[in-house]
């Protein structure tokens, strides 16, 4: 395994005076190349804080960053637009309609990361823009469109491709898909699964749906009040889950009818919601 | 289990939305179903296949641009379409209640909450202001509000989302209605909460003999939380069953793509798949007779032209309306 993030003792806290709490809460991450990690929690954990830490878009107040060995958290995230790494390092968010500027088409939204982090230009820009959008699984005609002009599972995938476009090895995603219906959502769950193996690139997941981080991710880690407090294989913690946040969060999740011992069962068509 | 006569009958329901530019979309299109007292139904869809507007037509709350353009709903056997307005008030609340998706809209933003659920016992027939005051406290103390007498002097910014969310379950309970439909009442909480807040309605169905609707896009909690689940795509109600049966043994292919859909403890990535195409634009002319048909795999000409039968299975539970069915 090769070691491509590494956070160590992540603190940092919002409000002022008494008021002042601490939302990551001395955390430790460490995501290998190409790994898809899953960051777990509930509203007001902690997780989204992380993700952007990690993709260095807000500043942290204590601990240490490496990317690729390289220490970036000294710089402040305001600065770190300009850093080399930048370009490697991406984040996708939820409301991918609220990330577009919404005058301007989809590609060239796209192009706008691009011209500022990899300087590409004319014919070049142009290539790696509808490449992006493609393996996105955007249709052709829909590069041109504003983003108001695109359906949710779209826009997410739209939002993707822009992430993508400067092929980074780390792209940090908040809850990707938890806007869109389930139809839509398995798509996108397959494209980012091939995206991650055909471009060797380490994701993050931060997501409240224990669910969709199952099939996704191989590691887990669960947060609670800004702390990590259940860390492992997905397999293994959501089978035996060893913290009592953790039991507690599986536990809430609503239960799916076993396929055995129902009467009247018709062959063949249960064996879709099993797969073993 | 005695037959008993159902609470709710909704038979052919069709419903059109007048649109701005012209023309009409039909947002229902002869749906028909029945909830028996006590039962808790689910109604299952995607966004945009019609499951809130179907809730909102229950309650006649639908705006000008809506016409219920045919079918009938009858509640205790009473003519919901023909009601009265000042019947429809009446029933509001006293027969059918409904909590919404965001509770933080529904609530008044600058009313305390105790007052909130005091103003609903009084248009329902409570006459002291006090007594109502003492009523609303003790129905904050029932949906699990701590301190309730103090917490009642709260307005709901001061409040968590699960506690708005109780907060919503007392204002719908004041008047002890017969069918309490929850619209999407616990997307966007935490399932730790999501699962004391069903916890609660199941709880308060039960003690006050109570029929529940819960419309979701969550089948996986429908099948969790409901006797019977009702699956509707593109305003059209594809197939019903008891709720393990559904998603063990669906019939319609729509329903299967939907569980084929949906990730749950047993799913890999593998046997997870979207479900091709988007549901029909309601609005066209040419919309075939089954809504599924452009998405569907087992198609054939008879889907476009001939609306399917509903057709049951012998004992009547499982409904399925589809030419070809699983």
């Amino acid at each position: 395994m090769t070691v491509l993030f590494q956070a160590r003792g992540l603190r940092k806290a919002f409000g002022n005076g008494e008021h002042r709490r601490y939302a990551v809460d001395g955390v430790d991450i460490t995501v290998a190349e190409g790994e898809a990690l899953a960051l777990a929690g509930e509203s007001g954990s902690g997780k989204s804080t992380i993700g952007l830490i990690m993709a260095r878009l807000l500043d942290h107040d204590e601990g240490e960053i490496l990317f690729d060995g390289q220490e970036i958290g000294k710089c402040s995230a305001r600065r770190a637009a300009q850093q080399p790494w930048r370009a490697q390092i991406q984040m996708v968010f939820q409301d991918a309609g609220g990330a577009f500027d919404p005058r301007l088409s989809i590609s060239d939204s796209v192009a706008l990361p691009l011209r500022r982090l990899s300087h590409s230009r004319g014919n070049a820009l142009t290539h790696a823009v509808e490449d992006a959008l493609d393996r996105a699984g955007l249709a052709g005609h829909l590069f041109r469109r504003k983003p108001h002009e695109l359906s949710g599972g779209q826009l997410a995938r739209a939002g993707i491709a822009r992430a993508i476009a400067l092929r980074p090895r780390l792209l940090i995603l908040d809850e990707p898909t938890a806007a869109l219906d389930v139809s839509v959502q398995a798509g996108i769950l397959h494209l980012l699964n091939e995206l991650r193996r055909d471009l060797n690139m380490a994701m993050v997941f931060v997501s409240h749906d224990l669910n969709v981080l199952r099939v996704l991710c191989s590691r887990v880690m669960v947060m609670e009040h800004g702390n990590i407090v259940e860390e492992g294989p997905v397999g293994r913690v959501f089978a035996s889950p060893a913290h009592p946040f953790t039991t507690r969060l599986l536990a809430a999740l609503p239960k799916w009818p076993r396929s055995e011992g129902l009467p009247h069962q018709l062959p063949g068509s249960a064996l879709i919601i099993h797969s073993q | 289990m005695p037959v008993l006569a159902p609470l709710l009958t909704v038979r052919r329901l069709s419903l059109a939305f007048a649109l701005p530019q012209g023309g009409r979309a039909s947002v229902l299109d002869g749906l028909s179903l029945d909830i028996a007292p006590q039962e808790a139904l689910a109604l299952v869809g995607e966004s945009g296949s019609g499951k809130s507007v179907f809730a909102l037509a229950l309650l006649r709350l639908l705006d000008r641009h809506a016409e219920i353009t045919d079918g009938e709903i009858r509640i205790e056997g009473e003519d919901l379409l023909h009601a009265s307005d000042k019947r429809m008030q009446d029933l509001r609340g006293k027969t059918l209640a409904i909590i919404f998706q965001n509770p933080a809209s529904s609530l008044n933003p600058i009313r305390r909450i105790g007052r909130q659920i005091a103003d609903v016992l009084l248009a329902h027939g409570e006459r002291s202001a006090d007594a109502a005051r003492r009523r609303a406290v003790q129905m904050l103390a029932r949906v699990g509000i701590q301190d309730a007498a103090r917490r009642a002097n709260a307005y709901p910014f001061e409040l968590s989302g699960g506690m708005k969310q109780r907060v919503m379950i007392a204002l719908a309970l004041a008047a002890s209605p017969r069918l309490l439909i929850a619209d999407e009442a616990t997307t966007g909480l935490d399932v730790t909460t999501q699962a004391m807040v069903m916890d609660l309605i199941h709880e308060q169905a039960r003690a006050n003999n109570m029929a529940t609707l819960l419309i979701t896009h969550d089948l996986a909690l429908a099948a969790e939380r409901c006797d019977r689940i009702a699956v509707i795509h593109a305003g059209q109600l594809v197939e019903s069953a008891p709720a393990a049966r559904l998603l063990t043994a669906a019939r319609h292919p729509y329903t299967r793509a939907l569980l084929t859909a949906t990730p749950h403890a047993g799913s890999t990535l593998a046997n997870l798949r979207a479900i091709p195409g988007q549901a029909p634009d309601t609005a066209a002319a040419d919309l075939p007779a089954c809504r599924y048909y452009a998405r569907c795999d087992r198609r054939t000409e008879l889907c476009k032209s001939l609306p399917p039968m509903q057709t049951a299975s012998s004992n009547g539970a499982h409904v399925v309306a589809c030419h070809h069915p699983l």
